[in-house]
């Protein structure tokens, strides 16, 4: 069971979908990783270079047959923020569903935590 | 944090997981398929040696059998550009791969039996190119199935 943690760093909507797509697959290649989320070759890689700086993907490159072949996976730091991160979001819309009338939850209310706060 | 935008997020995170596992699901490359085909078909010929050729050729054949369904199977993967977790595949997906053994290893069985019995000089090679062309009919159908049973 994965301890909810709202992470605003992976929350960003270009990293949260570069997450989300590498959460089920133990690798992909970078030429699918684009084609999937529909994005530029230097707007996926800066992306990845800065989860990769944060430990959150992994990225592993060689040559096949004379074609260069670029791997994207994702860390078990990584798999673990964002496991914890989906939960926080559950948790969220969860509580919601639960008090109708009650105003959004707010970040005080445990879960949302921010990044800053986290590496703390 | 707004209850709509933790609700679009979570919409978006199941989208873009399904689109990775259709990703690493999709319509088989042809020479996959022609390929497994040609392998199962391939081997044939080693079971209507002699019985002393079939002693040592049948190893060797299972073997290279082997060998080559691995290299094919990872071709393939690098092609298709992505692999899918363990944990991802479901009991039904695992239902699916078992069954399609199953069905090649029906197919071959019922094939060779009637080969047999229709007096072919060449009955393995026969059941073997049966086998291969089920295989290769089943292919498309059984990847459309993995991928509609995957644990989303």
């Amino acid at each position: 069971m994965v301890e909810p943690f709202f992470n605003e760093y992976i929350h960003v909507p270009a990293r949260l979908s570069l997450l989300a797509l590498l959460a089920p697959v133990q690798w992909m290649e970078f030429r699918i990783v684009r084609e999937s989320l529909d994005t530029s070759d230097s707007a996926l890689s800066k992306q990845i270079s800065s989860l990769q700086d944060a430990g959150y993907v992994e990225v592993s490159k060689d040559r096949l047959h004379g074609r260069r072949s670029t791997r994207v996976r994702l860390s078990e730091q990584g798999r673990v923020a964002f496991g914890a991160h989906a939960a926080a979001l559950e948790q969220i819309v969860a509580a919601a569903h639960q008090r109708p009338q009650s105003r959004p939850t707010t970040p005080q209310e445990g879960a949302f935590v921010s990044h800053k706060e986290q590496r703390l | 944090m707004d209850v709509e935008r933790a609700e679009r997020a979570l919409q978006e995170v199941r989208v873009l997981q399904e689109r990775a596992l259709r990703a690493a699901y999709p319509r088989l490359p042809w020479w996959s398929v022609t390929g497994r085909g040609a392998i199962i078909a391939a081997m044939g010929p080693v079971g209507d040696l002699s019985p002393s050729g079939m002693a040592v050729g049948m190893p060797v054949t299972g073997m290279l059998g082997v060998a080559a369904f691995s290299a094919l199977g990872e071709f393939t993967e690098r092609r298709i550009g992505a692999k899918v977790r363990t944990s991802r595949h479901s009991v039904r997906s695992v239902a699916v791969n078992v069954g399609e053994i199953v069905a090649i290893l029906v197919v071959f069985a019922l094939a060779a039996w009637g080969t047999s019995r229709a007096g072919t000089p060449i009955p393995v090679t026969l059941a073997c190119l049966v086998t291969g062309l089920f295989g290769i009919a089943i292919a498309q159908p059984v990847q459309k199935a993995r991928s509609a049973t995957m644990r989303y």
